[in-house]
């Protein structure tokens, strides 16, 4: 502290400057009244004088040059005398660390003291000086203050243990401080037993932190009453990270925490939804229900919260809503999201990108009313935003696409450049996802890219007119006139996006656009202003020289959109948005990065699995030994951490917006060697072991995830399947009923005849009970990856005749 | 798990600094207040992050006060705890203004230091903290804008001045020697309305909340009782079939900590000990139909090819025996307008304390009315000269026009205090309990 207060004289001073002699002769002066201090009856006057040396501390003036003098006034009975002087002396000990010896004396007397104020006063400072060299003076009073008989005292010496270990982990850790303190959570001071808790979680940062179990827990939520709000959220944090014994237990623990839900902290109400949620992690179908029980304080938090809060509350509920389960809860009340119009600006902008997310074909157009309202708002990123938010309608509302693409074309009109700009961008989008409604905007694209400034809007004109030239009469002349004026094209983005639109115009209207397409290819490869346009017009030339078929392959109409399934590259990371969500009431919700991305790592709490981590995993316990809670779910972060990788790898790609669709692989090579069918091996005991089995679930990536067919008839007990599976030489590893007869799940594998070394096959199935629904997921080496494909079809024709299965 | 604490005045100068774990880095906050103040289009959300650490912060009065962390933490309880803070230092000194902070300094570092230990929140309510916090505070005045507005309320003993529960609690002995037993308490609703052209409501809730500070000695249970017929969630209110018309319903609603609810749904009665100092005994929500006070109907002619005339008829609905105070509307003009004249047509024209201008810097006509009477109607004109022909792109321009203000005593969802008893039975014991009602405008809006 001593650092930054003394750092903070440099400001001060030279605001201050020419009274900076007259200050040091204060201090001078300072010293002499501090001199006299003891000699003083008044104890008001005693105080102020010591006050203005806290003052002048506090506006960063260095008074260490009176430390001796104050610790020399330290002797007082007056406890606001000295809690001023033990300010102070936490202050300057680390720049005074001799001199601050000189003071152990009296606090260690004062930690003996008949006050327990005193006590807990000269503890805490005495802790407080951060000094080594007296670390072997503070033992004493700190084991002797843990089990005084304040709690106030013994509160603080918890967190002295804290101060210590920063200072000397040794210490702590072989004077059995852990033990102790573990001891301390039956204190009967709640605030004795929440310090506790905080102690031990940042002692044990790196191996969990507090230790979750039962006796735990159940110990912390049978006081629940006695804690402050603060001590409340801390225990709620430790009960997300819990694993119910039991159903009735989760719903125990849930009824217990339900009036938190009602109170005014939003800390303890997004606290508690997140322990609602892990709670329930192995009912999916329960999710839904939490949600809606949360909505009515998330809005209250929302639309009557200080605007900090609701910032915090509205970037949560964006977390929860991008997942499957909250899907449609909040959309009655979207009327509670449009903007007032004093909010500030960032609570306005979340509320706007909110908005299409609770948006259904019922409200979209109420939506998209308000929407547009804000378009024309003075605040220009409003603007952008309820622009792109509109887009989001047309793009994911297909009832109400059409009306929202001709809306935002409305929008084009607009006397405004960057509203103009904005809404070519997010055209080009909606066009991208539904090519039929490119209808509507293709007649105007000419239009707006003789006007258009921006040249991200100019980019994206000129992609649609690439990608539909055909349907545009005057589509070589508008590109026609922008080849020409190559040189006055500042933007290299445009002129990419233009040798694309001329490649695959050329394609389309090969007699019209070659001699413009010679013409540009020479510009941009002469074009030494940016390598990129350079290697890409050379790569078109050489394409289009050596074979025209493969170059047409590369540029034709639709290669930048197949692949892509209703939705962007960029939409698609739901693994992260997972991530994220696993990291529910922290920072990591409202920086939308996974914590590790900010934190430093030795301030990480090191967790098995982030609490809301596994929420699609179940796991069925029938064989023992198998899939214990806390193994199969890391098995689940494991495979979850892998498609983000392979998400953002196709993202990489994208980025560049180079419309190569991977060059056609020989895609028969791999087949034809492969043999026409698998053969499965008879079952050998102790071939696969639990361990080996999760083994290689974990260190495999999936071959197959999907749905596999639907039952008609549904079996009635595990063993039925098991049963038609093992005639199949598919063999469970483990098999259970899902909670609340939801359905079964297995875990199979099968070995091919004579391949025991490569080619297993391990597979998850899953039946659904209410619907008859059969999903697998299976994995292989990654060499046997084309054989899955078999396996499956041996588990289907082996089950089909028992379960009436149909695809 | 909060590094450091600290509250910098609104030029960015440190007024209070504190180091909880010793691990800042000099001149944090001069970083911290450069990051804010540049921050893109000037509008830095409340949480944000460099250099390893995090940054949670809350603007009161002005003030900047801030947590540092370098932990995952919960953004929202590190803010609630900032609140909390606040509340905590208000209720010490008064006021929470820049001069009550620098003249109470060691009062704050001495609450700072039994609120927080080592970065971890320990008692933080105000009735707690008197055990173990000894200064006393300086007494700062608030700075007296309402004054004049105040002094055409006559002052007898039925009235007190808005400011009178502005003490420090612990100064409650010393008020001038009489040592009165009081409670204040205020049911606050702050109105979100959004109109159309047509007058129609399109969009209206309401936020409210009953707070109050209690300076009753002896600290005795109070019991609250509001309406009977009060229905929380709007499903409950289709189950319960509407029967009772004029049922009052609250969305949701939540309840300070201290407040037990186990007469709640039988008789709608909450009791509690209060705490010291100022608190919301239950924030509440409503977004069913209620009456809304003023209505707007705007109307916008194009009276010459380069003027537009707006006319906006302003109806005071609320019972004749209220008014509507401090009344202002605010309508934004287009960038082509070079002036502007506004007025109130016909007879509203000579109503006291009323005031219209045009405000060229902000391209905004202003209309400012101090008393608007329940029942009345009022007319208010502006002429917009524009440098360039009409389009209708500039008409889209005006508007939308945004309303504040304050109606003493009444509030419109119906949500009343039946009484508030103190369960103290000493014949001596007369307390005094204050009651207000007061409307506000949040967002009152009107589009075009």
């Amino acid at each position: 502290m001593s650092g930054a207060m003394s750092d903070m004289t440099i400001g001060q001073a030279a605001a201050t400057g020419y009274f900076v002699d007259q200050k040091k002769g204060e201090v001078n002066e300072l010293k002499q009244l501090l001199k006299n201090l003891n000699i003083e009856k008044d104890i008001r006057r005693k105080r102020d004088v010591v006050k203005k040396v806290i003052a002048y501390m506090t506006l960063g003036i260095d008074v260490s040059r009176l430390f001796t003098d104050m610790i020399m006034a330290i002797e007082t009975r007056d406890i606001v005398l000295k809690k001023m002087i033990y300010l102070y002396l936490c202050n300057y000990a680390k720049a005074e660390p001799e001199m601050a010896i000189m003071c152990i004396n009296s606090l260690r007397r004062d930690c003996e003291n008949d006050d327990p104020l005193v006590r807990g006063l000269a503890l805490r400072s005495l802790c407080g000086l951060q000094l080594e060299s007296i670390l072997e003076y503070v033992d004493r009073p700190l084991q002797k203050c843990l089990t005084d008989v304040s709690g106030y005292v013994r509160k603080t010496a918890v967190l002295g243990v804290l101060k210590i270990y920063q200072l000397s982990p040794a210490l702590v850790e072989t004077n059995g401080y852990v033990e102790q303190l573990y001891r301390m959570l039956q204190d009967p001071d709640a605030n004795v037993v929440i310090n506790v808790v905080h102690v031990v979680n940042e002692l044990k940062l790196q191996e969990g932190g507090f230790e979750i179990t039962q006796s735990n827990i159940m110990m912390l939520l049978n006081r629940i009453g006695e804690f402050t709000e603060w001590g409340l959220n801390t225990v709620l944090d430790l009960v997300a990270r819990y694993r119910p014994a039991s159903e009735d237990e989760m719903f125990a623990i849930m009824n217990l925490l339900d009036p938190v839900m009602r109170t005014a902290n939003s800390g303890s109400v997004l606290a508690t939804l997140k322990c609602f949620l892990s709670l329930s992690a192995q009912m999916p179908e329960m999710h839904a229900q939490i949600i809606a029980r949360a909505k009515p304080p998330l809005l209250t938090q929302i639309t009557g919260g200080q605007s900090e809060v609701q910032y915090v509350t509205l970037k949560h509920l964006h977390s929860i809503l991008h997942q499957p389960f909250a899907k449609g809860i909040f959309d009655d009340e979207f009327r509670q999201f449009f903007v007032r119009y004093n909010e500030v600006p960032h609570v306005k902008h979340l509320k706007v990108d909110l908005l299409p997310l609770i948006a259904n074909a019922v409200n979209a157009r109420d939506i998209s009313m308000e929407l547009t309202e804000y378009v024309t708002d003075v605040d220009s990123e409003l603007s952008r935003r309820a622009i792109i938010a509109l887009g989001e309608l047309a793009i994911h509302l297909p009832p109400v696409s059409e009306e929202m693409t001709r809306l935002i074309l409305s929008l084009m009109d607009v006397d405004n450049a960057y509203i103009r700009a904005q809404s070519a961008i997010v055209l080009k989008d909606v066009v991208r996802i539904h090519p039929q409604l490119s209808e509507l905007v293709l007649p105007y694209v000419g239009k707006y890219l003789k006007r258009m400034e921006d040249s991200d809007a100019k980019a994206g004109l000129l992609w649609m007119l690439g990608e539909f030239g055909s349907t545009v009469l005057e589509a070589p002349y508008i590109v026609e006139q922008l080849v020409d004026n190559y040189d006055d094209e500042s933007s290299n983005e445009v002129k990419l996006q233009l040798l694309n639109a001329t490649m695959k115009l050329f394609f389309q209207r090969p007699p019209e656009v070659q001699a413009m397409l010679g013409r540009l290819l020479r510009k941009a490869v002469n074009d030494t202003s940016n390598q990129d346009l350079h290697d890409r017009a050379l790569l078109c030339y050489r394409l289009l020289a050596s074979n025209i078929r493969t170059a047409e392959s590369v540029f034709a109409v639709g290669a930048a959109t197949r692949g892509i399934e209703g939705d962007f590259a960029e939409k698609k990371e739901v693994s992260l948005k997972k991530k994220i969500f696993g990291e529910f009431n922290t920072l990591a919700v409202t920086f939308g990065m996974p914590s590790e991305q900010f934190v430093e790592e030795k301030y990480q709490l090191k967790l098995d699995r982030a609490p809301l981590s596994d929420f699609d995993v179940v796991v069925s316990n029938a064989h023992a030994g198998f899939a214990a809670p806390s193994s199969s779910s890391a098995a689940t972060a494991e495979t979850a951490a892998a498609p983000s990788a392979a998400a953002t790898a196709v993202g990489s790609v994208n980025l560049l917006d180079w419309d190569d669709a991977p060059a056609p692989t020989p895609a028969a090579a791999a087949p034809v060697a492969a043999p026409p069918s698998l053969v499965l091996q008879e079952f050998v005991a102790d071939f696969m072991t639990p361990p080996l089995f999760q083994q290689h679930w974990m260190a495999w990536a999936d071959g197959f995830a999907g749905r596999l067919c639907q039952f008609q008839r549904l079996p009635s007990a595990a063993a039925d399947v098991e049963a038609v599976l093992r005639g199949a030489k598919v063999f469970v590893m483990a098999s259970g009923a899902l909670p609340n007869n939801a359905g079964f799940k297995f875990f199979v594998y099968g070995v091919e005849h004579g391949n025991a070394t490569t080619g297993l096959f391990l597979g998850q199935l899953l039946i659904a009970s209410a619907t008859g629904e059969v999903t697998a997921t299976v994995k292989s080496d990654a060499a046997q990856q084309h054989k899955v494909r078999f396996f499956l079809d041996a588990m289907v024709t082996a089950l089909a005749p028992s379960f009436h299965a149909v695809p | 798990m909060i590094s450091q604490f600290f509250i910098l005045s609104p030029r960015g100068d440190t007024i209070i600094h504190k180091d909880f774990r010793g691990d800042g880095f000099p001149n944090m906050q001069e970083e911290f207040f450069r990051k804010v103040k540049f921050w893109e289009r000037n509008d830095a959300p409340p949480v944000i992050q460099f250099d390893g650490f995090t940054y949670i912060y809350i603007r009161r009065s002005s003030l900047l006060m801030v947590c540092t962390t370098r932990f995952n933490v919960s953004p929202a309880s590190t803010l609630e705890f900032l609140n909390r803070m606040a509340k905590v230092f208000k209720d010490y000194c008064g006021i929470l203004t820049e001069e009550s902070i620098r003249k109470n300094f060691v009062l704050i570092y001495e609450l700072i230091e039994e609120m927080c230990d080592y970065g971890y929140p320990q008692v933080t309510s105000t009735e707690m903290l008197k055990n173990c916090v000894h200064n006393e505070a300086v007494l700062v005045q608030a700075p007296s804008l309402s004054s004049s507005l105040m002094s055409n309320v006559t002052q007898n003993t039925k009235t007190k001045s808005s400011s009178a529960s502005n003490v420090p609690i612990t100064m409650k002995n010393a008020r001038g020697g009489n040592n009165k037993n009081e409670i204040y308490v205020d049911i606050i609703e702050r109105l979100t309305v959004l109109f159309n052209a047509n007058g129609f409501v399109v969009n209206s809730s309401i936020d409210g909340s009953i707070n109050m500070k209690s300076f009753l000695s002896g600290n005795p249970e109070l019991r609250l009782a509001l309406n009977e017929d009060l229905i929380i969630g709007k499903d409950n209110a289709l189950s319960a079939g509407r029967g009772g018309a004029g049922a009052v319903v609250l969305d949701d609603c939540i309840f300070h900590e201290c407040v037990h609810l186990d007469e709640f749904e039988s008789a709608r009665t909450l009791h509690f000990l209060p705490p010291d100092g100022e608190f919301a005994v239950l924030s509440y929500r409503v977004t069913t139909d209620f009456r809304v006070p003023f209505k707007l109907y705007p109307t916008i002619e194009e009276s010459s090819p380069y003027r537009l005339e707006v006319t906006i008829v302003l109806r005071a609905e609320i019972p004749d025996g209220n008014y509507g105070s401090n009344v202002v509307l605010r309508l934004p003009v287009p960038r082509a307008a070079v002036s502007a004249t506004a007025e109130f047509a016909g007879g509203s024209a000579d109503m006291p304390g009323a005031h219209a201008e045009f405000n060229a810097a902000e391209k905004k006509v202003v209309w400012t009315i101090r008393k608007l009477v329940g029942g009345s109607e009022i007319v208010l004109k502006a002429k917009i000269n524009v440098d360039s022909p009409v389009t209708a792109m500039m008409k889209k321009e005006v508007g939308p026009i945004s309303m504040s203000f304050e109606i003493p005593m009444y509030n419109v969802s119906n949500l009343q205090v039946r009484y508030l008893r103190i369960s103290e039975t000493h014949k001596s014991y007369n307390p005094y309990r204050w009651v207000r009602y007061i409307t506000q405008s949040s967002s009152y809006v009107c589009r075009f």
